[in-house]
């Protein structure tokens, strides 16, 4: 008995033990030990490199796993009882207020933490020297986790989700040839109806999370395949210390979810889930918004013509997806913004935006009207191909002075370059959420 | 112990603290969250009231002539199934129509069951305030109305029996029409009276049919809320109702009105008509004064804010026993607001004293009582004199000449 409970405690439990080499075997099959190497470099540790977003996003995944679960018992996917049940956990069901709560933070709270995720990986070059894979891998863990949030949003049938869905969706529309046939196969049909909240459960409780399991696992088997996480190159004869994974980085990661964990439940505790009226197909709200993270693109489709405004993105996504090949010097890898240089570059990047972005955005509200400036040309081509080429312009004009008048090399050049498109996406992200009243017209927020 | 353990520690602690205190408030939140989604639910409903079912059960749900009040103690405690399906499926062979989309109405489950949260629960004043704020409604819903001198032209057509013909077509105005229509040409809901048919019936057996109903249809009988010489007039006015309409008398329809409560105008009507059928009895046309005190003077009208005027009208009147009624729970909000807009829209114009103190006199100085006289403008013939000021036309002794 005493000796099946030792071994139960070595196996799954960290038995402290005193030295080194006692400490490694001990721990050898260890289920933390699937996941992290035996020991770590000490640099990687440090908090302000990796600011643990990764293992917070792994984290918050893994709540949402479990209070999905929990909701899925009271969870009604019909129309006529989908708000009901919402209804019954709020008011009839213990901690029913508190797990809805955790999952619609943490859900937000992923989509946070991924994105910060990414911008840490990019700055500090993670993607390079073979990790280009996963930082592919990665880009689609981001669209998972909007995916989720996308279909998630719609399933307590409020006019929050009803009206978010519908705007949504109707981007789908103006993809040429395929948009409008995705858009009935993904809604069921013209409109959000029925079928459509069907749908997107299933896609919610199913789909997702499988994928989001098999890649989650794919993206940190990859980690250690790669040698752990991303470091400076150093010298041959530079000694690194190196810190056994029990306790060192075991400890920083309890303590991470420690505090998140603690933070979460506050957060959740004063501030519920909200939840709006019943939706009603006959009564849009004014403004109609779209979900918070997809603001950013509801603002730009406010400047452009749609397609313009769909295909600006999609090139954009489509540079992220290439960076691995873009950026193709590997001996700054592990170094904030590359070097001092690429430290200048991004916050020249950053300045840029701050001041071009809202100009842009006022001027366009109040002065620029592309189709009266050029009444013979189509619209398309006017408030479409016009802006959208003029952007692209801009885009790689920056690099190109980045380039030529800052001496920055490919490198550093693309962290100004990435900066400069973070902070925009940022600042449309905050203007449409926060700045835009009825009719989304501008605002100042009250 | 090094600084993770310390964070790890700390925030062990606030969880192991937090959780269980929120475990042991949970049940207070649950109750206080339904209490908070039954106050949803009626303001929801109150909405959904106002637009399809005030036109018959009145803007507070106090019924309206022989369409039940929704407002009553039996209701408040019917079982939720039977009030569910009576709203969902309507009553058959009555104006209570289905409602729920499954008979072909327009409301949903969720609705049904607001609209069942609001009769059980409602506080049916706040359903009033609440249909007149958004203006959805007239705050007073409007019956057909007569002009007084049309009714003093029908009295003019018997003499033996026009005034009852004329009290007669008041009580229809106000209790039959809904039905039976302006100009009794029926409706969907009842069949018409302005015909030979019921002109040739004795006045008896319409009397009888009045007081008592027609068993078995919507025609419900007035025995109860109708006084017989109430019945008898009715009766009388329908046997004779095409000699009045051959003189062009009719009923004018009502009105209803939607009201924009932002737009002063629309107040200052609205105002008026709160005035004109609820103060003026007491307070005299335009604020003249009665019973109750004059209003349109400076002397009550700078003295008040309108705050203080609103308060009067909501709490009555300041005196202990004082005959100014108090209106806070008969009259909405925006009602009131209309009123004191009214009010305070005479207070450019309005005199400074309430009653000037030569007024009080009996009419003017006894010697200037006398009726001017055109031919003789400085020395009328005293023999006419009449007072014709303010009062009761001079000192008694100056009266008994005719
Ligand atoms: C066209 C007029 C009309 C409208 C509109 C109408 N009702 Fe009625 N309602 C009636 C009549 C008449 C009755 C009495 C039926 C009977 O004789 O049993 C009634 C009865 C009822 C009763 C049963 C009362 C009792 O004492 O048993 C309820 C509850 C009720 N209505 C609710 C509603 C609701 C809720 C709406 C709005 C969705 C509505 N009604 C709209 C005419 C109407
Ligand atoms: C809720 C609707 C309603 C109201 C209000 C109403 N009635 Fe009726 N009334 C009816 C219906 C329905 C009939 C037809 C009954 C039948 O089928 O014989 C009827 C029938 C009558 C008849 C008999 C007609 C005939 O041809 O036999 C008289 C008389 C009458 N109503 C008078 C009145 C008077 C007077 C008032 C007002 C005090 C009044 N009704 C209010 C619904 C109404
Ligand atoms: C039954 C008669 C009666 C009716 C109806 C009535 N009042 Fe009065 N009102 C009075 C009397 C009497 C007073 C004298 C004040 C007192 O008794 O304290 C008064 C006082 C007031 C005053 C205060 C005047 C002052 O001296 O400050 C206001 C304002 C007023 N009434 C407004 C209204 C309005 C508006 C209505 C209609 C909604 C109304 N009243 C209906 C009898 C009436
Ligand atoms: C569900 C979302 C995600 C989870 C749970 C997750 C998890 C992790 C974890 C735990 C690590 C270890 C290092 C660290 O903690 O930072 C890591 C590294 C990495 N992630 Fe993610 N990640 C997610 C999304 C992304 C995204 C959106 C990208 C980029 C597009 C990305 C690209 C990478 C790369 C390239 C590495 C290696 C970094 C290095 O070596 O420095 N991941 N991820």
């Amino acid at each position: 008995m005493t000796e099946n409970t030792s071994n139960w405690r070595q196996k799954i439990l960290y038995k402290p033990e005193t030295d080194d080499r006692s400490r490694m075997r001990a721990v050898a099959n260890n289920l933390i030990l699937h996941l992290h190497p035996t020991k770590v470099p000490a640099p990687a540790l440090r908090w302000t490199y990796t600011w643990g977003l990764g293992g917070l996003s792994a984290l918050t995944a893994t709540l949402l796993v479990i209070t999905g679960i929990l909701l899925m018992f009271r969870y009604d996917a019909s129309i006529e009882r989908a708000y009901t049940s919402i209804q019954y956990m709020e008011t009839q069901v213990l901690f029913g207020s508190f797990v809805r709560g955790l999952h619609h933070w943490s859900a937000n709270l992923l989509v946070i933490t991924a994105f910060l995720h990414m911008i840490r990986v990019f700055l500090t070059g993670g993607f390079k020297l073979g990790r280009g894979n996963n930082w592919l891998v990665g880009l689609f863990l981001l669209a998972l986790v909007l995916a989720f949030n996308f279909t998630g949003y719609l399933l307590p049938w409020d006019q929050l989700a009803f009206w978010a869905i519908t705007v949504g969706t109707s981007l789908l529309s103006y993809v040429p040839v395929v948009g409008t046939a995705v858009s009935n196969f993904l809604l069921g049909g013209p409109e959000v109806g029925q079928a459509t909240l069907r749908n997107f459960y299933a896609i919610h409780v199913a789909v997702l999370p499988v994928l989001l399991a098999l890649f989650m696992s794919y993206h940190f088997w990859k980690v250690r395949k790669d040698g752990g996480i991303s470091q400076p190159i150093r010298d041959k004869n530079e000694r690194v210390e190196r810190l056994t994974t029990i306790p060192h980085l075991v400890q920083i990661e309890f303590a991470a979810a420690a505090v998140l964990i603690t933070a979460l439940t506050l957060w959740v505790i004063f501030v519920p889930a909200p939840l709006e009226a019943l939706a009603d197909p006959s009564h849009p709200p004014n403004p109609a918004k779209a979900a918070w993270y997809f603001m950013g693109l509801q603002e730009l489709l406010l400047h452009m013509h749609p397609l313009a405004a769909m295909a600006l993105p999609g090139i954009i996504v489509a540079g992220f997806i290439l960076i691995p090949w873009l950026d193709k010097q590997d001996d700054n890898i592990g170094l904030y913004f590359r070097s001092r240089k690429g430290k200048q570059m991004a916050l020249v990047g950053a300045i840029w935006a701050l001041a071009l972005i809202p100009v842009l955005v006022i001027a366009d509200e109040l002065w620029l009207d592309l189709p009266a400036m050029f009444p013979t040309w189509p619209t398309l081509i006017s408030t479409g191909l016009l802006p959208l080429l003029l952007t692209l312009a801009a885009l790689i004009a920056i690099y190109l002075i980045f380039r030529e008048f800052g001496h920055a090399n490919p490198s550093e050049a693309l962290v100004g370059l990435f900066i400069f498109l973070i902070v925009s996406f940022i600042l449309l992200t905050i203007v449409g959420i926060f700045f835009r009243g009825a009719n989304m017209a501008l605002v100042w927020p009250v | 112990m090094n600084t993770n353990k310390l964070i790890s520690l700390l925030a062990l602690t606030i969880l192991i603290i937090v959780i269980p205190a929120y475990a042991w408030m949970e049940p207070t939140r649950l109750e206080q969250s339904q209490a908070d989604l039954r106050q949803e639910f009626v303001s929801d409903a109150a909405v959904i009231y106002v637009e399809n079912c005030a036109v018959c059960h009145g803007a507070a749900g106090e019924g309206i002539s022989a369409m039940p009040s929704l407002d009553n103690d039996g209701l408040h405690t019917a079982d939720y199934d039977t009030l569910f399906k009576t709203i969902a499926r309507g009553r058959y062979d009555t104006a209570m129509a289905p409602w729920h989309s499954d008979e072909g109405g327009s409301l949903n489950d969720y609705q049904i069951d607001e609209l069942v949260t609001l009769i059980r629960y409602g506080d049916w004043t706040q359903v009033g305030e609440l249909a007149a704020q958004r203006g959805l409604i007239p705050p007073t819903l409007p019956a057909a109305a007569i002009e007084p001198e049309r009714l003093a032209e029908i009295a003019a057509l018997n003499a033996e029996s026009g005034s009852q013909w004329a009290a007669g077509m008041q009580l229809y105005a106000a209790n039959c029409t809904l039905c039976h229509g302006i100009r009794g040409e029926g409706s969907d809901l009842a069949v018409p009276l302005n015909t030979p048919n019921i002109q040739a019936t004795d006045v008896v057996e319409l009397q009888r049919i009045i007081n008592q109903g027609v068993p078995g249809t919507l025609m419900a009988g007035w025995e109860n809320s109708l006084q017989p010489a109430e019945i008898e007039a009715l009766a009388e006015f329908l046997q004779n109702w095409h000699l009045i309409e051959a003189e062009g008398i009719e009923l004018t329809p009502p009105q209803p009105i939607q009201i924009d409560v932002d737009n002063p105008e629309d107040m200052l009507a609205l105002g008026e008509r709160v005035y004109n059928s609820t103060c003026i009895v007491c307070h005299g046309e335009e604020g003249s004064g009665g019973t109750g005190p004059v209003l349109n003077s400076q002397q009550i009208l700078t003295k008040n804010s309108d705050e203080q005027l609103m308060q009067t009208i909501i709490n009555g009147g300041l005196r202990p026993n004082s005959s100014m009624p108090a209106f806070g729970d008969r009259l909405t909000s925006v009602e009131m607001e209309a009123v004191v807009s009214l009010l305070r829209s005479w207070e450019p114009t309005a005199p400074w004293v309430e009653n000037p103190r030569g007024t009080a006199q009996g009419g003017g100085p006894p010697w200037l009582r006398a009726t001017p006289d055109a031919n003789n403008p400085i020395a009328p013939n005293t023999t006419q004199g009449q007072g014709q000021g303010q009062g009761k036309g001079g000192p008694p002794w100056r009266n008994s000449g005719g």
